[in-house]
Order: C-alpha cells, then structure tokens, then sequence
C-alpha cells in the first residue's frame, strides 16, 4: 500500500515504514512559541526540573499576542520569555516583527518535508509549504524545548482535489471556508489534510497559506500541499532547501476524498458565531456592516492587501465604517508602504495597527461596540473572539471585507467595479 | 482501580477554547487559581461560583475546538474537574487535558442530565461511565496505556517528573 505525504514525512523521521494509527516519536525540525503559549511552557519546562535545551537552533519565540506590550502584568510574563531566551540561546522576535505564523516562515524555518510544531493552533498553516504544521499545547511544547522530540499519533488523511478556476477576486479564503462548511467544524478532527489537483495551480502560495491556516478550523491535525512548480519556484527565490520535498503515493490511502471545483466557488461569508456558517455573501448582501478588520495570520499577507489595492485604485471614497488593518509581518507592511498600498488605505480612512494578532482574539485594541456587526478577514468568529460578547462577526476574504469597508454594506466587490465603470 | 464521582455540568456541541477561557483573560497571569474564576464566562456567566466540590463536565460533539492553549484544560482541571465526557473531543484539546490529567471519555451523553450524579470508574477492563440517577451505564476502552498513567500521574509535569527519579535510581 502506498503512503500519503503525511505518512511519508513520519516515515522519514522515524527511519521505520509507519502507516497512519501508529503511534511513534519523532524529532522534530522546527519550533514555534510565541507571547500567548510560551510563558505557561516556560514555566512548565522548569516544574518538569529539565535543565536542558538541546537543540536552540530549532526553536524562535515571536512576540505576536499582545504587542506593543499593553500592561505591566503582561510585561512580567514577556519578561519570562527573554529570560529563558538568553539563557538557553534561543532567538526572539520582539513584538512589532510580525504574527509569528509569518515571522517564522519569513525567518526560514518553514521547508519542505518538514515536521515542525507550534504553540499555537494555527500553525497548521506551515502545510502551504509541503511540510506538517501542527497546533501543540504547552506542556508538549515544554518537552520539544527538552527533548527535541515529541510523540505524534500518525494521521489518517483526507484528500482534497482542486480543479478549475476560480472566478475574478475569489481565492483561497473562499475555498478556505467552503471546505470547512462542506467537512465540517470537527470534519478533519484527528486528521491530515492533504490537497492536490490542477485547480492548484490558480491558487498562489498566500492562497495555500490562508487554506493551510484554517484547516485549524475543522479542527485537522495538519495541512499539506503539493510540492508543485509554484513551490519549487518559492523555495529557489528564498533559498530554501528542498531536498525534504513528498510527494504521496498514488495508491496511497485516503479515509475521504474530496474534489473541490474552484470555478463553481462564489464569495463566502462565515456567519456568526462558526466558521462552518458559511453563506454565499449575496444571501447578506445591503445589510449594514459597523467595522471592518484586514489582517491577521489568515489574510495579512502582501497579497491580500495588493488585491485590496487593486480593488481601492478602481473604486474612489472614503471607507465607510471603522477600518482596521494589521499587517501580518513588518516586512509585509515595508513592502505595503513601498507599493502605496499602505497611503492608499491610510487617504481612505483606515487605522493601521502594529503587526502582530491585533483585534484577532479580542487581547489587543480594537474591540468592537456592543451590538456591532464586524466583518473580519481572520480565522474565528466565535462568541465574544474580539472581546465583547455583544457583537457578531462575520468572516469574509480581504476584497470582500475591503468593499463592506466602502459601503458599509456586505457588498460584492464586483458590483462596486461595474457601477463605476458605468 | 481508580473512580471519580461528581455532579454533571452540561453543555452543547462545538464548546471552544476561546468559551472555556477569553484569550483576554490569560495574558494577565499563569495563576490557575485566578483564572479559574472566569470558566465559561461567555456563554455561562458566573459559572465557576456554581460549582462545589468535585464536578463533571458533559458536551456534545468537538469539545475544546479553536485554539490549541493549554490553559483551556488547566482551568478545568483547577476548578475540580477531573473527568470531561463528550461525545467527541478536538485533537489538540484531547492532548492538552491528557497532559493535565484530565480523564477524557467519548460516549454518547445526550442522556446525561444537569445535575446528575455520575460516577466514572478506571479499570482493567476499560472505563465504566455511571449516572447514578437514571441508571445509565457505558463501558468505553481503555485509553492507551501511556495516556492513563500520564493522566493518573496527574498530569505530564508529575509523569516525566516520576519518571526522571525512577531512571535516576
């Protein structure tokens, strides 16, 4: 029988021939903490009595929850973080440099046919790269920081096939959410997502980064995609090396398949308070929206904000309602600010917050009203996510949130493109 | 042999992190003890005050989704809750009570009502779930062997902690 690219990459780290249910341990390549999930593992590191980090190099703590650091009780637990930092020589990314699902990408830690781990459930998002990114709790985090290693039950996997194009403005976080409506809130519990198929090649690599991200959503293990040319060209600009690259067995096999036609898939709406509620955006069309968010680690890639650019740059007016926009890295906001993207959204009114999770999970400013509809390009839209309890979010792609942003409405962002054409 | 008795708490399906404990809320401390305070504020306020004594936690389907922070599964295990049953937990939820020594059971609660009087009971054969009011009786597997002695360790902490002095003898 042959193997997914999930039992391929376990296999390897093992150096022993493992199917999925099998239960084994592993080193793994890469580590991420971060400000929300490290003090708590830090702090389980030294109730465990281990005195050893041996493998620093593998590990990068980023500063993305709560930055610029709001208070002193917060400052006491970031503290914690540069202390274990410099005694066991492992880097720190301070907050400002970015949400560090992109941080740590952007630092190189993200290749090919990696096993990589993170403090964090959306770290599912490192699968855009032909690798397994999975979401760990603290106290396994503290053993990785020991170790180097961890147990890992292997996963079943699901196969998802892309075919067609997806229609102007549409993109991965449309298929994003149509997957997580058609499996589920729990449909990929316990399981690997993997994804292939010639609609692939339509969707770029911050599209798979937004898929990857949200598989989180139906609760999937890890998410992996393809080592395809768009790949292979991303590496090779970077430098990254590929020589880790899996490509899954053709008789490999699946617990379900799933064939996705991008070009029968128009813009979704999550509707509050799951991500599995997702409406076609027409359904909700003219109704008010109060506040807009563009960012986080779904969608505050250089890409979401060119497509809002180019969406900005053909509809003239200020932004309606309350705009916030987070960048999900400094250098994603350098590279805004070159373009004059970050001019254009700031002459429309937005407000531009420090890179980082933002407003995301209700822990930094930008906690929307009492009664507030909010629609937001992250990944949660759960009761009370943004910090009050009394609002409803509603989660939609970058340009769909960008033309609500214009209206004040739930708006097709191609109706705003026609009229002014007109 | 090992058996926890406690009062029912229930809830519905899909119950995230974010519902167990604000994000806002763990920022400001480690502490347990203080952050046990706010145990399903959201969407059940003043739910920590409701509990005496040793309770029981009963969902539905994919209990803990969302977020993979572990101070989900602290908070209720420092609120007296040893025992969640469910009938299905989120993988990253799953490890973290595990690690907390929390024991998890899947079985079908839709019966179990607010109040009841459970009793769960880990043995050789498997795990005998008991509501003491209405009868009901459910016999699950065992969890792995490794998971069961981490969760009546107490958790992952006492585990390598044990298991360290044992290989250092």
């Amino acid at each position: 029988m042959g193997k997914t690219s999930a039992e391929k990459i376990f296999s390897r780290k093992t150096g022993a021939d493992v199917k999925a249910g099998d239960v084994i341990m592993a080193q793994v390549d890469a580590a991420m903490s971060n400000d929300a999930s490290g003090p708590l593992t830090i702090e389980i590191f030294h109730k465990m009595k281990a005195s050893h980090v041996p493998y620093p190099e593998r590990i990068a703590f980023i500063l993305d929850h709560y930055v610029p650091c709001p208070d002193s009780k917060v400052a006491k637990l970031q503290q914690s973080v540069f202390d274990f930092s410099e005694q066991y020589g492992i880097p720190v990314c301070r907050g400002g440099e970015g949400i560090a699902h992109q941080v740590f990408d952007e630092r190189g830690y993200v290749q090919p046919g990696r096993l990589i781990v993170g403090g964090d459930s959306h770290s599912t998002t490192y699968g855009y790269l032909n690798c397994l990114g999975i979401g760990i709790g603290s106290s396994d985090m503290a053993m990785v920081f020991q170790s180097g290693e961890l147990w890992f039950k292997v996963p079943e996997t699901i196969r998802i096939d892309f075919t067609g194009r997806p229609a102007q403005m549409v993109g991965g976080k449309e298929a994003a959410l149509w997957l997580i409506r058609q499996l589920g809130a729990n449909g990929g519990n316990y399981k690997a997502i993997e994804f292939g198929g010639a609609g692939l090649a339509h969707l770029t690599m911050d599209d798979r980064k937004t898929i990857c991200n949200m598989m989180a959503e139906c609760c999937a293990k890890c998410a992996i995609m393809p080592f395809d040319q768009a790949a292979e060209q991303y590496c090779r600009e970077r430098g990254l090396c590929t020589d880790g690259a899996v490509f899954p067995d053709d008789d490999a096999h699946y617990c379900q398949r799933l064939t996705v036609d991008l070009s029968q898939v128009g813009h979704i709406v999550a509707c509050p308070h799951g991500v599995a509620n997702g409406v076609e955006l027409s359904e909700l069309a003219g109704r008010p929206v109060d506040m807009v968010m563009l960012g986080t680690c779904t969608n505050g890639r250089l890409e979401d904000f060119r497509n809002v650019h180019r969406l900005l740059k053909q509809v003239p007016g200020q932004f309606q309602v309350e705009t916030l926009v987070v960048p999900a890295s400094r250098a994603v906001y350098l590279a805004m600010t070159e373009e004059g993207i970050t001019a254009q959204l700031l002459s429309r009114g937005a407000a531009i917050l420090p890179p980082g999770c933002g407003p995301c999970c209700g822990s930094s400013p930008g906690v929307p009203r009492d009664g507030f509809t909010v629609l937001s390009t992250a990944n949660r839209n759960f009761l009370g996510r943004m910090g009050n309890t009394a609002a409803n979010i509603y989660l939609g792609s970058p340009v769909v949130a960008a033309a609500a942003a214009l209206t004040g409405k739930f708006t097709d962002p191609k109706e705003l493109i026609s009229c002014d054409s007109i | 042999m090992t058996q926890f008795e406690g009062t029912a708490f229930c809830f519905g399906d899909d119950i995230n992190t974010d519902y167990i404990i604000s994000s806002r809320r763990k920022r400001d401390t480690l502490d347990v003890e203080i952050l046990k305070q706010y145990l399903m504020e959201d969407i059940r306020p003043g739910f920590s005050r409701e509990l005496h004594g040793t309770s029981i936690l009963v969902a539905g389907e994919n209990f803990g989704c969302g977020s993979a922070m572990e101070v989900a599964a602290q908070v209720v295990r420092g609120s007296q809750i040893p025992v969640i049953l469910a009938k299905s937990f989120a993988r990253s939820y799953y490890r973290n009570a595990v690690n907390n020594g929390i024991l998890i059971v899947e079985l079908d609660t839709s019966s179990i009502r607010e109040g009841d009087r459970l009793r769960v009971t880990v043995d050789e054969q498997g795990i005998l779930t008991q509501d003491l009011d209405t009868g009901l009786a459910v016999r699950c597997p065992g969890l792995r062997r490794e998971l069961e002695e981490i969760i009546l360790s107490g958790g992952l902490i006492e585990y390598v902690r044990q298991k360290n002095k044992k290989e250092g003898c």
